[in-house]
Parts: C-alpha cells; sequence; structure tokens
C-alpha cells in the first residue's frame, strides 16, 4: 500500500489549497490519498497519483458541485509543478 | 407513453473547439442592444440591472433586455442563445458564485463570442479557478471574464450597486468600449 511521508503530504496539502477553499464555499471537503500502485503499463511513480476524494457537508448544495471534468482540469493545475497527479476523483453519493 | 428527456452536458462538449477568436468589438456601445442573462443565482437579477444601468449613464446604450436561463449549472440552452443573438449586440451573464455555475457562466461567454456575440461573463472571485478550467476545457485559455469579490448573494441592493460600478471598467475593457473623455 502507497504511503506519503509528511513533508509529502505537506506539498499535496500546500498545492490543494485553493481547491479546497473553494470546494468548502459550496460546502465540500477535499480528501486525498495516494493511490495503491500505479497501473502495470503506467510510468508513473507509485504513489504519485492521488485518489482526490469529495466529501458533502451538513450545508453542501447539492447542484453546486463543478462538473468532475472541470475539477479534474483544477487539480491538474494545482498539481502542476509538484511530482503528483491525479488519477480519479471520487464525488459523494448521488453525483 | 414512453417520453424522452434531453439531457445537457454541464460541460458543453457539443461546443468544444480549437477556436480562440472574440467576435468583432462594436468600439462604441452608444445605442447599442444589450443582453442579460440571468442564471437565477440570488442576487444575479439586481446585479445584471444594476450594471445595466450603469451602461445607460455611461455609454448611451440602446436597449437592455433580461433574459432567464432556466438552470444555473448547464450552459444555454441554443433556443435562448439564438434568441439573444437574434435580439442583441452584446450580453452579459452572471453571476457564478458556485463551482457548477461559474463554469457554466463563463462556457455561455465562450458560447456567445463563437456564435458573433461580445460577451462579459462574470464570476465571484471564490470559483475564479472553476471558470478558469471550464475556458481551458473549452480550448480558450486566456479567455477573459471578470471576478467579483465574493460574495454575492448576500449583499443588498445598495451593496450590488456598488459591486456593479467596480465592475464597470472589467466590462468595458472585455468589451472593447471607447470610453467617454
Amino acid at each position: 500500500m502507497a504511503t506519503t511521508t509528511e513533508p509529502e503530504a505537506q506539498v499535496i496539502d500546500a498545492a490543494l489549497a485553493d481547491f479546497r477553499q473553494m470546494m468548502a464555499s459550496d460546502g465540500y471537503r477535499v480528501l486525498w490519498a495516494p493511490d495503491p500502485a500505479p497501473a502495470p503499463d503506467s510510468a508513473t511513480e507509485a504513489g504519485t497519483r492521488l485518489t482526490v476524494t469529495i466529501e458533502a457537508g451538513p450545508e453542501a448544495c447539492a447542484d453546486c458541485l463543478s462538473p468532475t471534468p472541470v475539477m479534474e482540469a483544477i487539480l491538474q493545475k494545482q498539481l502542476a509543478g509538484t511530482p503528483y497527479t491525479v488519477g480519479s476523483v471520487t464525488l459523494p453519493s448521488g453525483h | 407513453m414512453t417520453t424522452m428527456e434531453v439531457l445537457i452536458d454541464p460541460t458543453g462538449a457539443s461546443e468544444r473547439t480549437s477556436d480562440m477568436t472574440l467576435s468583432l468589438r462594436p468600439g462604441t456601445l452608444a445605442g447599442l442592444r444589450v443582453g442579460l442573462l440571468d442564471n437565477t443565482k440570488p442576487n444575479a437579477t439586481t446585479l445584471l440591472e444594476a450594471l445595466g444601468d450603469e451602461l445607460r449613464q455611461r455609454h448611451g446604450i440602446g436597449s437592455v433586455t433580461m433574459y432567464t436561463k432556466d438552470y444555473f449549472g448547464t450552459p444555454v440552452k441554443d433556443e435562448l442563445r439564438d434568441e439573444i443573438v437574434r435580439e442583441c449586440d452584446l450580453v452579459v451573464t452572471a453571476v457564478g458564485d458556485c463551482g457548477s455555475c461559474s463554469a457554466a457562466t463563463v462556457l455561455d461567454g465562450i458560447i456567445f463570442e463563437r456564435h458573433g456575440l461580445p460577451a462579459v461573463s462574470i464570476v465571484s472571485d471564490s470559483f475564479l479557478m472553476s471558470g478558469q478550467a471550464m475556458a481551458s476545457l473549452q480550448g480558450f485559455p486566456g479567455y477573459d471574464f471578470l471576478a467579483a469579490t465574493h460574495p454575492i448573494a448576500s449583499l443588498s441592493a445598495e451593496e450590488l450597486k456598488n459591486r456593479a460600478a467596480e465592475l464597470m471598467a472589467g466590462v468595458e475593457r472585455i468589451l472593447g468600449a471607447e470610453v467617454a473623455a
């Protein structure tokens, strides 16, 4: 199972800070975890692909969530300049 | 009986091209027909009305017509788009103050530009990223739109007038409008 060190987590959290703030404005929380392993044919280093999970808070606006491609584009841009990429984005149930 | 429901792609995939050309700018706004596209978010109508008043006072525009989307999170429907293109010389669309509606507001502006109508899209600065990402997805990464100070929904009518006045320099820049000395 892939893990991240504290300094690595700080890099990811810093890169995602603005995205987190934007999502919080609509009542959502952003969590991330390293993908357990890269795809067999992938050159991506293990642990550098992230699974990003969007969780709805109690005040979340159900209709306000950005379309998934928009969120993926934002995440890719925010993570540019770090060793990390977005593997997948998991939305709250019902989306 | 089976009925069919039309689904609208919130990412506007059907609109995607590599066209990054803005529509022709009019120079002067005097006498032009302005369309205001209300996306139904709180205070969008009042903000747009205030912008219409500013455009009247500063540029002597010919007419202002308010149009309303039926849902804030998806792009403007083709029928309404065509109506606005037919009846207006430029359009201002607001307000993107959430993730989905800011993306859709920016997409609406790009759609109008690609149909020959100068357009100003207004989002709140908290959702600037969502608008920029949509512009990039549309193949128009440098698309110029306005970010108003967040929030919009909780402002009073007077505060919205002030917000509209603050936005006018950006509106004029995007429309390439000549400003009277």
